[in-house]
């Protein structure tokens, strides 16, 4: 049977906005802070203020210009959630890749462990760890790795098992290839769409869990740059800047949007892979 | 059923001038061109095509049910004299299950898996299906009706209250044969309804519909790429190619007088169950992809009779010459009439390979390919447990071709996996090529390590046999360089052209993913994975059942020829026995795990002494 696939044009040019977005956030990421020296400039005279000339989106309380604070917030806010969907990406797939092909015993364990891990609420933990620790950014990642990573390792497992009796899997092993050449050259690279798009949509939830985090007070210390704390802070200006506390939100909802689909679209080139 | 039923005036089915393209990429690919075809009431028509022809999309437009990105660019379906194509989409649909139905290939997806057999058949009832009352009066007539449709199929009551992965392929089918006759269809069409069951359901399945066919006078249209299963079931026969119908007529005489080279040639790669051939006809090269078909006869590429004007004239049915009148003979061959009885298939039969006699003596277990004694595996679930494997002895000679047959869930896949190190036995002795394995537990790397150069395996399904993201290239060099150790470049790369030379692929496909190949190429590349790592034993698990004809006979010969140059030994795990015939020196027969029967394959086929074997060969479907 002849399959034909739907022309994706309109998606094409989604997919190019969503790239031009998120690489207009990384530069921001990269070099916010030294292209906008001023970036923490006080004006405390001037106090919370609608946007004007010199100010496009306003200023918060302190005076700051809001604009140049949402850039320069773009390190904290993605910086982290690009380490959570690394970090539960790797954790994820080592642990999934193990619990998958080997079976037995290991994945018993795995699975159990992975289980615990999502049985358990993630804000509630994060809220508890912080109070011990005493909150922090780094802290706040650490936790949401650990947090994040039985999603990854569920899908990986399962993906995996899908894989491993395939007769490609089950002939490279009457090669004699040993178990873990066949699991990471054979077996990996086929899982890979699954990961590689799970990735993005977990980079997508940390902004938001980061930001959640921020807005509660746990993660970046008060007053520093980060779109959580913004809005955060500048929720009670809504009468005097709307936007002070509006672009923050708009902007987390953008990058987390624009990571969703960017991550929809290369799991279908990565699945289109291995098609002529 | 050879008897064919004299056609109405108004047909039951009608399909004139049938073309469908593929829309998706802009320019329309032509996908079937100009196809015609009628079925009567009660009349049993086959269309017979390799895959790519185009067979399955015909009867799919016929229900109206074509998949996203191909059209109907000309032509109409009627049914009863109603043009099909200007209903409007909610009629059409109404018209599926009561007027015509579908009757799918796979019986392990066909079903909901989590309705009872019963509701899957009552849900089919015709909505107005009389019953009397309401409530409980009304589910108990439901019920008795869904009984009375199971019995229709040869089931009994119990099945209405089973869910489908309770049963096995062939009851499936059964189910599913009731499920799609619920609302008395005039037309049942059967899209390769056999092609996933072992042989003896396949028989009892084309006879079952061919049953239900006399008995309630419908039309049956049955799509297949089985030869055999088209001129056993089907009054007459069309032969679907690149979109064309080449050839029609009554099913007994393109049987024997094939009016097109293309029916010929593909008669010709067809194993029998009786005779041994020399060698099996192959045809050369495969079906033209969409849009690379010219004006002419799309076969003319591949045809041994090609003159010049075949490439370019448009193909036109004409009567085969000297052929009755009705039902007619046509064929599209411009040379039908000059080649005449030219066509007839000629093949040279050859006896037996002297090989083994029954009391020669057997060889020490180290000196075998393969050999087991005492191999006993059960499998627990708890469902309860399933012995896959009963005490089975077995030896493989060097440079032997054994063919291991039995239907499914007979434990040969389980046999062949343990020998291969995919599996391990629970007891029993099982040396491979003078190394031993142990019972009850997974060989290690090290042992899989010097397994490699005993035994090498290929599996059944084409498509998922290479690794889909490398190139072959890619694929056999890590073969090489696993069992032979690492290689200089220019060396893997003289050697992966000798591999590829060996199953005789050009050696441009090393830089070709597995997507860009065709089943059987597939299969060859499996080949010759496992040739780079020189077994001693290839284990083939049904390497051919999932290909067309044609190129199943281009992988026999291969594998024959490989067998004589390369000096291994081959266990071939089948179904088939014309396969067996015409490929094993030993035969063994497998049933519930057992061996029940072995012995040399002339003498396992012609003079069967296991009522299990001569049930397989009664099984075994000809024209």
């Amino acid at each position: 049977m002849t399959r034909v696939r739907r022309s994706r044009r309109p998606g094409r040019l989604l997919t190019a906005a969503c790239a031009t977005v998120l690489a207009l956030l990384a530069l921001a990421a990269c070099f916010g802070t030294a292209l906008l020296p001023g970036w923490d400039r006080q004006d405390l005279a001037l106090g919370a203020a609608m946007p004007d000339a010199t100010h496009w989106l306003g200023t918060d309380a302190l005076g700051r210009d809001i604009a140049q604070l949402l850039v320069a917030g773009a390190r904290s806010t993605l910086a982290g959630a690009a380490l959570v969907a690394l970090g539960a990406m790797v954790l994820g797939n080592a642990l999934g890749l193990l619990a998958g092909y080997l079976g037995g015993r290991v994945d018993a364990v795995v699975h159990r462990l992975a289980d615990l891990l999502l049985a358990l609420p993630a804000l509630l933990v994060t809220l508890v760890v912080a109070g011990i620790g005493g909150g922090g950014y780094a802290l706040a990642v650490g936790v949401l790795v650990v947090l994040t990573s039985p999603g990854d390792i569920r899908l990986v497992r399962s993906a995996v098992r899908e894989q491993r009796h395939l007769p490609y899997v089950e002939a490279a092993e009457t090669l004699g290839l040993s178990r873990a050449t066949v699991a990471v050259r054979h077996i990996w690279p086929n899982v890979l769409p699954v990961v590689v798009a799970n990735t993005l949509l977990n980079f997508a939830g940390a902004v938001v869990s980061l930001s959640a985090l921020s807005f509660l007070g746990l993660g970046v210390p008060p007053g520093a740059p980060d779109w959580g704390r913004l809005l955060a802070d500048n929720r009670t200006l809504l009468y005097d800047n709307p936007s002070a506390a509006l672009a923050p939100a708009l902007l987390i909802v953008v990058a987390a949007v624009a990571l969703n689909l960017l991550g929809d679209r290369l799991h279908e080139a990565f699945t289109d892979r291995g098609r002529s | 059923m050879a008897v064919s039923a004299p056609v109405p005036a108004t047909p039951l089915l009608a399909v004139e001038g049938l073309r469908l393209a593929a829309t998706a990429s802009g320019t329309p690919v032509p996908l079937l061109d100009g196809v015609s075809l009628t079925v009567g009431r009660g009349e049993s028509v086959a269309i017979v095509g390799e895959s790519g022809s185009g067979k399955s999309l015909t009867m799919r437009a016929a229900m109206g049910l074509l998949p996203d990105g191909v059209e109907v660019t000309g032509g109409t379906v009627r049914l009863d004299g109603t043009d099909l194509g200007t209903l409007p989409p909610r009629e059409r649909a109404a018209l599926r299950g009561h007027r015509m139905s579908l009757l799918l290939q796979d019986p392990f997806t066909m079903l909901h898996p989590q309705l009872t057999c019963g509701r899957q058949i009552a849900d089919g009832l015709r909505p107005g299906f009389a019953a009397p009352g309401g409530g409980r009066a009304r589910r108990a007539a439901v019920r008795a009706e869904v009984v009375r449709r199971l019995a229709e199929v040869g089931l009994d009551a119990a099945v209405a209250d089973r869910h489908p992965h309770e049963l096995s392929g062939g009851m499936r089918q059964r189910v599913a044969t009731a499920a799609a006759l619920a609302g008395d269809p005039d037309l049942l069409i059967a899209d390769e309804p056999t092609t996933a069951l072992d042989a003896a359901n396949r028989r009892a399945v084309l006879d079952l519909l061919g049953e239900l066919r006399a008995r309630r006078g419908m039309g049956l249209v049955l799509v297949t790429h089985d030869l055999r299963a088209a001129f056993s079931a089907g009054d007459r026969v069309h032969v679907l190619y690149a979109g064309q119908i080449l050839e029609q007529g009554p099913a007994t005489r393109l049987h024997t007088v094939p009016g097109h080279p293309y029916t010929a040639a593909l008669l010709a790669a067809e194993p029998s169950l009786t005779e041994r051939y020399a060698e099996l006809p192959a045809l050369p090269g495969s079906v033209p992809p969409p849009g690379s078909r010219g004006s002419g006869c799309p076969f003319a590429d591949r045809c041994p009779h090609t003159a010049g004007l075949c490439r370019t004239t448009p193909l036109l049915a004409t009567p085969v010459p000297g052929a009755p009148q009705d039902p007619p003979h046509l064929t599209a061959c411009l040379r039908a009439a000059e080649l005449g009885p030219g066509l007839a298939p000629v093949r040279r039969t050859v006896v037996e390979r002297g090989g083994e006699e029954e009391g020669d003596p057997e060889p020490a277990p180290e000196q075998a390919a393969l050999h087991l004694r005492g191999l006993h595996r059960v499998f627990r679930s708890p469902a309860g447990d399933h012995t896959a494997l009963h005490e089975v002895d077995l030896t493989v000679r060097r440079g032997q071709i054994v063919a291991l047959a039995g239907e499914s869930g007979s434990g040969k896949t389980t046999l062949a996996r343990i020998a291969a190190g995919l599996e391990s036995a629970d007891r029993g002795t099982c040396v491979v090529g003078g190394v031993p394995l142990t019972a009850g537990r997974r060989p290690t790397t090290a042992e899989r390590r010097r397994l490699a150069s005993r035994v090498q395996i290929v599996f059944q399904d084409p498509y998922s046999s290479l690794n889909p993201l490398r190139d072959v290239g890619a694929t056999l060099r890590e073969a090489l360089t696993a069992t032979r150790g690492r290689l200089p470049r220019a060396e893997a790369d003289a050697e992966v052209a000798r591999l590829l030379d060996q199953v005789r692929l050009p050696a441009s496909y090393a830089r070709r993913r597995p997507a860009a190949l065709s089943g059987g190429e597939r299969q060859r590349v499996a080949v010759a994975r496992a040739l780079a790592a020189r077994p001693e034993l290839l284990i083939c698990d049904e390497a051919v059942a999932a290909l067309d004809v044609s190129v199943q006979a281009q992988l026999l010969s291969l594998l024959g020829q490989l067998r004589d140059s390369e000096g291994f030994a081959v266990l071939f795990i089948t179904h088939d026995l014309a396969v067996v015939r015409q490929l094993a020196d030993r035969a063994v027969v497998m049933h519930r795990g057992r061996v029940v029967e072995q012995g040399p394959a002339a003498r396992v086929l012609d003079r069967p002494e296991h009522p299990w074997t001569r049930r397989m060969l009664d099984g075994h479907l000809t024209p």
